[in-house]
């Protein structure tokens, strides 16, 4: 057992309102430079929709994640040997298109135009090229089902799906729509870092917050291809590649990345989960149907006494590992299951989990029939939503509906619960029932209730102490590095190829 | 002998030796550096007859050209624009090395030669005149486009030069054409004293460590004299040929890279929106 941290975060869908502050929050603080204006470090999606790229989850077409071939694992974009050649000439990169042209307005002729017949227009400017474009799509180009026969109709998600069922989606009462909130996944197997021809990605060791060194960062481009997620984004002018960095900054003094803090659903939690490095590959070698399963089997329970003794031997502090036991985000993925991660069928192991939506379940049925408590089959409505599981075990189960069908199950138990005890509508006998067969005990529904509707910051953003003191020590005598540095000198990030 | 007739002696010998040296060293930088292109009153060749020169001009003059004539045509000195006039824009070469001292040796040399004190022929002696052979056009040829390669493996002239009639792409633009070479330089005997020993910087230091051969130079001449008149051949063809290949190159190219990378992906939005479009229209 080697056993390691990882903050990890979970993204309760059922939440979100896609209001975009943490979109905006993130842009604020990170990617409001040049050559970062098209980046959305954290983006929001409306889901069915192609997202930002557009399409990014058709990997037969971005070649991103992992693939496994003939026993082994192996990156989908490149190789040793591939690489060699494609080194100037990366052939699955996004193109401008797929993202957006970032674009500002030409304020100025508002106030300087010359008198005329027209009224003067602020006319769109490309922020990459500086000419006058013509907007043609931007980064949430499809937000609430914009522009749906374009973008909702060519969902990759919807693979699998029967045409009626795709029809369903998008008829008159029927339709339906929901968010998703996208960030880097500091994956445990991540893909951008194994493609890295410089060497310049790496993971944080203490927390698994994956990084580009900007000072070794070649411009290659194999990450922003690698990651199937399309979290890596170059930076044209900088020339060097940019990713979420969970604003560690902001991690190491006891706050919350923007994002989280900003999220007016609060749907973010965030806390550290223990995990075993040695199984990472046995892991990623399962195939598809497994896969959900055996990434929830990589977590190891912080209050086993024998996963604390591994996790002290291997370095990880007490503090830490009582974090880990505090972890929001250990109760739903691990003690709950109520968390998935998105795609693992990419096998870079996410350490972002998603609550999947169930919102429009209860209005699925008319009248009185919604609650038709005697049903042998309590669940029934929710092969009936208006989101077919088929449509979210694509998305947060390779396919399998199990993991799906478990967690909305569990969700609807509880609000059954919780309806027998606040409105009384629904017997208690059959909301136990339903909690039963839910695999959901009373005691667990409170606490899911809990922390799904009444969660305070602290319980949200159970942040460990990072101890970057130790870290660094680790690297650099403290002492030594005060008395060499002096008024110090602090490196820019310009072009330093 | 006594001691101070020997010292006498000697003394005569030290006295001599320099100046006999330096006349030594006129005649041999005359050959090397001026023959190609002049006489001593054999007529012109590629620059004026220089019989008599220093009655026509003065000393001073005289070496300042020599040291450096671009300066002094720069310098919008008259009697050397109309000696440039006269050889239609050409220009003496600046010679490589050329000092205010050997400058001064050789107009001392050409002024005793032009007064015939001096025991030395006039110049080389005439080429004979046989009428040049087919044969000797050929080898010119195929010594110029680099067919045959030259003995002392010198770079064939096509490298650098061009000259009208040649199949294909031509010659190389670098050098000045030589279409009208024979005219230029005076005729056979320019041609075979500047072939000799080329005198412009970069054919210099191309040829001199590599000279050519006697045969070759007699090859050249025949195939310069045997070139047709400037009018009779077009270089349109050519010209158009040459681009034409560079077009071709770049596509096949190309065509090499799109094959190479004919997987790479391209942008799926636009082709989304195109496709809906389409279906719009129906
Ligand atoms: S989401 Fe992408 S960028 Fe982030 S760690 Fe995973 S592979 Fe790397
Ligand atoms: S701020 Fe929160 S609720 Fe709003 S879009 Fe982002 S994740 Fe959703």
């Amino acid at each position: 057992m080697n056993v390691r941290s990882q903050v990890a975060m979970v993204f309760h869908l059922d939440k979100c309102i896609g209001c975009h502050t943490c979109s905006v929050a993130c842009k604020n603080i990170w990617t409001d430079r040049k050559g970062a204006e098209y980046m959305w470090w954290n983006n929001v999606e409306t889901k069915p929709g192609t997202g930002y790229p557009t399409r990014w989850e058709d990997q037969e077409d971005y070649q991103g994640g992992w693939e496994v071939v003939g026993g082994k694992l192996r990156l989908k974009s490149t190789s040793k040997s591939k690489i060699v050649f494609n080194i100037f000439h990366n052939p699955h990169m996004p193109s401008m298109d797929d993202y957006y042209q970032p674009w500002t307005y030409d304020y100025e002729t508002l106030f300087n135009a010359p008198e005329g017949e027209d009224q003067p227009v602020a006319r769109p400017i490309s922020k990459v090229t500086g000419e006058l474009v013509q907007i043609e799509s931007g980064p949430n180009w499809d937000d609430d089902l914009g522009g749906s026969q374009v973008y909702a109709d060519n969902d990759p998600n919807l693979e699998g799906l029967s045409e009626e069922q795709r029809a369903q989606l998008s008829s008159v009462e029927r339709l339906v729509m929901f968010y998703l909130p996208r960030i880097c996944n500091h994956c445990l197997n991540p893909s951008c870092v194994a493609s890295c021809p410089s060497g310049a990605m790496y993971k944080r060791g203490e927390d698994g917050i994956v990084l580009v060194d900007q000072n070794r960062c070649r411009a290659w481009r194999s990450c922003v291809s690698a990651c199937p997620y399309k979290k890596v984004y170059y930076n044209w002018f900088a020339g060097k590649a940019e990713k979420c960095i969970l604003c560690y900054p902001r991690l190491e003094t006891g706050q919350a990345p923007a994002c989280f803090h900003s999220c007016v659903g609060r749907i973010r939690y965030l806390g550290v989960l223990l995990y075993d490095a040695d199984r990472i590959e046995e892991v990623a070698l399962k195939p598809d149907s497994e896969l959900a399963e055996a990434h929830r089997s990589l977590i190891l329970d912080p209050h086993d006494p024998l996963v604390a003794a591994a996790a002290r031997a291997n370095g990880i502090d007490e503090a830490v590992i009582e974090s880990a036991r505090k972890s929001p985000v250990y109760k739903f993925v691990k003690e709950w299951g109520l968390a998935l991660p998105p795609h693992v069928e990419y096998r870079t192991f996410p350490m972002l989990f998603y609550v999947p939506p169930l919102s429009p379940v209860m209005s699925t049925r008319a009248g009185s029939e919604a609650i038709s408590h005697g049903s042998p089959s309590l669940f029934h409505d929710i092969d009936e939503s208006r989101i077919p599981v088929q449509y979210l075990a694509n998305l947060f189960g390779a396919g399998e509906e199990d993991g799906v069908r478990y967690a909305l199950r569990k969700q609807k138990a509880v609000r059954w619960w919780r309806r027998a005890r606040t409105v009384g509508d629904v017997d208690e006998a059959t909301a136990l029932r339903m909690l039963d067969e839910a695999d959901c005990t009373p005691e667990q529904a409170e606490a899911i209730y809990q922390l799904t509707t009444l969660c305070s910051f602290e319980e949200r953003f159970v942040i460990p102490p990072m101890h970057r003191e130790e870290a660094i020590a680790m690297v650099q005598d403290p002492r030594e590095a005060q008395a060499s540095m002096g008024f110090g000198f602090s490196t820019g990030t310009g072009r330093s190829i | 002998m006594s001691m101070t007739k020997r010292i006498g002696v000697l003394s005569l010998v030290f006295l001599w030796f320099p100046a006999a040296t330096r006349a030594q060293s006129a005649a041999d930088d005359y050959k090397k550096s001026c023959a190609m292109c002049h006489t001593i009153g054999g007529g012109p060749l590629a620059g004026p007859d220089l019989a008599g020169m220093s009655d026509r001009r003065e000393r001073s003059w005289l070496i300042r050209f020599i040291v450096d004539p671009q300066a002094v045509v720069g310098s919008g000195d008259t009697t050397a624009k109309a000696m440039v006039d006269e050889y239609k824009g050409m220009i003496m070469p600046a010679l490589p090395g050329m000092t205010h001292e050997r400058a001064a040796a050789l107009v001392d040399y050409v002024r005793e030669r032009s007064s015939g004190k001096s025991d030395q022929p006039a110049s080389s002696p005439k080429r004979e005149m046989n009428p040049v052979t087919a044969e000797d056009v050929e080898r010119g040829r195929e010594l110029f486009v680099g067919v045959q390669p030259l003995e002392a493996h010198g770079a064939a002239c096509l490298a650098c030069h061009d000259t009208k009639g040649l199949e294909s792409m031509g010659g190389g633009r670098l050098g000045p054409n030589l279409t009208s070479v024979y005219e230029r330089l005076g005729g056979r005997q320019g041609l075979e004293s500047w072939l000799s020993a080329p005198p412009t910087p970069l054919m210099s230091s191309l040829y001199r460590t590599r000279p050519l051969s006697a045969r070759e130079i007699t090859a050249f001449i025949a195939f310069f004299e045997a070139r047709p008149p400037r009018e009779a051949v077009s270089t349109g063809m050519r010209h158009g040929a040459f681009s034409m290949l560079g077009l071709l190159g770049t596509g096949l190219l190309l065509g090499v890279f799109h094959l190479l990378w004919r997987g790479r992906r391209r942008g799926v939005r636009a082709k989304l929106v195109q496709a809906y479009r389409l279906r719009g229209v129906q």
